[in-house]
């Protein structure tokens, strides 16, 4: 009997059973249970909207958020910087390249907290860093940001800041949303592009 | 270091004297397999010694089935692991280039340095060629841009193309890996040239 | 014969990778199913149910409160059992998800604690998973962003 032929039953052997393992590895959680349970009891997981309102107004560059909502919701109005990834085709390789990146905080949103972490918990499990949730979305979002006022006789520094903070946050949400949007569409495949162009590349 | 879980906090020094002895490695098992000898390599072409198709094929073979398990396994992260992105039209004329200098010079780039380490004139010379074909590509890459960054693909899987799983495709690889071995022993028989194959 | 002692080595590799392969496929504590099942699962949220709806639910069911401690919320709720979400994956906790054969309701207060327990659990392979929401419709934008038409991006920098 020779080596070929010893060769080839250990290579049909081997390769039976890797027909039947039982999923692909690369595309299911890498995290264990335990892990991702412990990780998703804590707080830290959390930003509140005042401070994705401060990231905006200091254009910071070290996040990204991430709007879970569909396409026709993202187009009528999102908080700027964002990148569309409805949570309905979440699972679309095509968006690896936001979610799987080391450098960049991600920060997922919706209308409200659910669709969000349901986000966070899959990119979360399935190994991705760096994964946030905004606090409330954008209900919350529009509540402080957008809707609250001052009320009051004197106002201490904190909360001076605090609205002003807000106030520049809604100032800029409310520019960019009204964009006609011709316009939008242009900003956003512009941003897809960049991604796309920022693929690869060896670790 | 990449996906290897277990490796992954080494420090820099560290990770560059394990790439070290894996290189060492890597020359040492071409220069034993004969690769250093054009003729085995131009071999593969006329049929006479198939070692080429062999090793390659097995060396392929064996990180497909080693980096599926570590990472069935846990041990390993295939999400961390580089997929190349595919450019259609680089890949086809690429390998039209590539496969016509390998008949003609009888080394790929690998084969060549291993080659050229152990002083083989035509190794030299070969090189060279590669260097030169490098500095013309590079100078006028941009007036050649449109074709190769032409039927942009992306990073694509050949799995995930097909649509079966990851472990289906092994097992067909297996398969034609098992079949083409076949073919190749046939080969060897009925091509054989006794008075170039006992020199190498 | 002799030619089987020849592979033995062989066919004793390819045991023990069996053997692994099969530890590791059978282990309770891995994650297994397909992520693209669960996002199936939870869009357009047919993964939830209402209190509406859970009373007209004729069927058997479980509810597992999800509260913790000081978080523990006092909704009663019939056939309601208190898991504490730390406590989610305790071996005594597990087993009860295991045996149930009805329904499984879960709820918290905080809607992102159901959310994340639901995805966990999902990929657990529990199928028969709902949340219990105490809105009709979760999700909806409450406001009602109006665009500020008279805005002028060249006049007033961002």
């Amino acid at each position: 009997m020779n080596a070929r032929i010893k060769f080839s039953i250990l290579l049909i052997g081997v390769g039976i059973m890797m027909a039947f393992l039982p999923f692909n590895t690369a595309r299911s959680f890498q995290l264990k249970p335990d892990e991702l349970l412990s990780k998703s009891v804590s707080d830290d997981i959390y930003f509140s909207v005042d401070q994705v309102a401060r990231f905006i107004n200091n254009e910071d560059t070290t996040f990204q958020l991430i709007d879970v909502r569909d396409a026709e919701q993202f187009k009528a109005f999102n908080i700027p910087g964002s990148v569309n990834i409805p949570f309905n085709d979440f699972s679309d390789p095509k968006w690896e390249v936001y979610l799987n990146q080391k450098g960049l905080k991600n920060i997922y949103y919706g209308n409200d907290d659910r669709t969000a972490c349901y986000a966070w918990t899959i990119s979360t499990g399935m190994g991705y860093g760096n994964n946030f949730v905004m606090k409330g979305g954008l209900n919350e979002w529009y509540k402080t940001v957008m809707l609250s006022q001052f009320e009051g006789e004197n106002i201490t520094p904190r909360e001076n800041a605090l609205f002003e903070n807000r106030f520049n946050a809604r100032k800029t949400f409310t520019q960019i949303n009204s964009l006609p949007d011709s316009l939008k569409t242009h900003y956003f495949n512009a941003k897809h592009l960049q991604a796309s162009k920022l693929d690869g590349g060896c670790e | 270091m990449g996906p290897l879980s277990i490796i992954s906090e080494f420090p820099e020094w560290l990770n560059l004297l394990i790439a070290l002895f894996i290189g060492v490695g890597f020359g040492f098992a071409l220069e034993q397999a004969g690769f250093s000898s054009s003729r085995r390599l131009a071999g593969m072409f006329y049929g006479y010694d198939t070692t080429v198709l062999k090793v390659f094929f097995t060396a392929a073979i064996v990180a497909l089935v080693g980096s599926q398990l570590l990472s069935f396994f846990g041990l390993l992260n295939l999400k961390l692991v580089y997929v190349n992105p595919y450019y259609m039209n680089a890949t086809i004329i690429g390998g039209v280039i590539m496969g016509a200098g390998f008949i003609m010079g009888g080394y790929c780039p690998g084969t060549g340095i291993s080659a050229l380490s152990i002083g083989k004139i035509d190794a030299m010379i070969f090189l060279l060629g590669g260097l030169v074909g490098a500095f013309l590509f590079a100078e006028t890459s941009p007036y050649i841009q449109t074709i190769f960054l032409g039927n942009y693909k992306g990073a694509m899987r050949i799995d995930e193309w097909m649509g079966v799983s990851t472990g289906v495709f092994t097992f067909i690889l297996i398969v034609a890996a098992v079949f083409l071995f076949w073919l190749s022993e046939l080969a060897e028989k009925r091509f054989s040239r006794p008075e170039i194959t006992s020199e190498i | 014969m002799e030619q089987f002692k020849s592979l033995r080595f062989i066919f004793l590799f390819l045991i023990i990778l069996l053997v692994l392969v099969l530890v590791r496929s059978f282990n309770p504590n891995l994650f297994r199913q397909d992520p693209g099942k669960t996002v199936e699962a939870a869009i357009n949220n047919n993964n939830s149910i209402t209190f509406a709806q859970l009373k007209a639910l004729n069927t058997q069911y479980l509810v597992i409160n999800l509260g913790t401690g000081g978080k523990f919320d006092s909704v009663k709720i019939k056939n309601s059992i208190n898991i504490p979400v730390e406590n989610l994956l305790d071996k005594a906790n597990q087993t009860i998800f295991k045996e149930s054969k009805d329904e499984i309701i879960l709820y918290s207060a905080d809607v992102s604690t159901t959310a994340k327990v639901w995805v966990i659990l999902n990929q657990l392979g529990f199928k028969k998973l709902l949340i219990l929401t105490p809105d009709e419709q979760p999700e909806v934008f409450k406001y009602k962003f109006q665009p500020d038409t008279s805005v002028r991006l060249e006049n007033d920098s961002i």
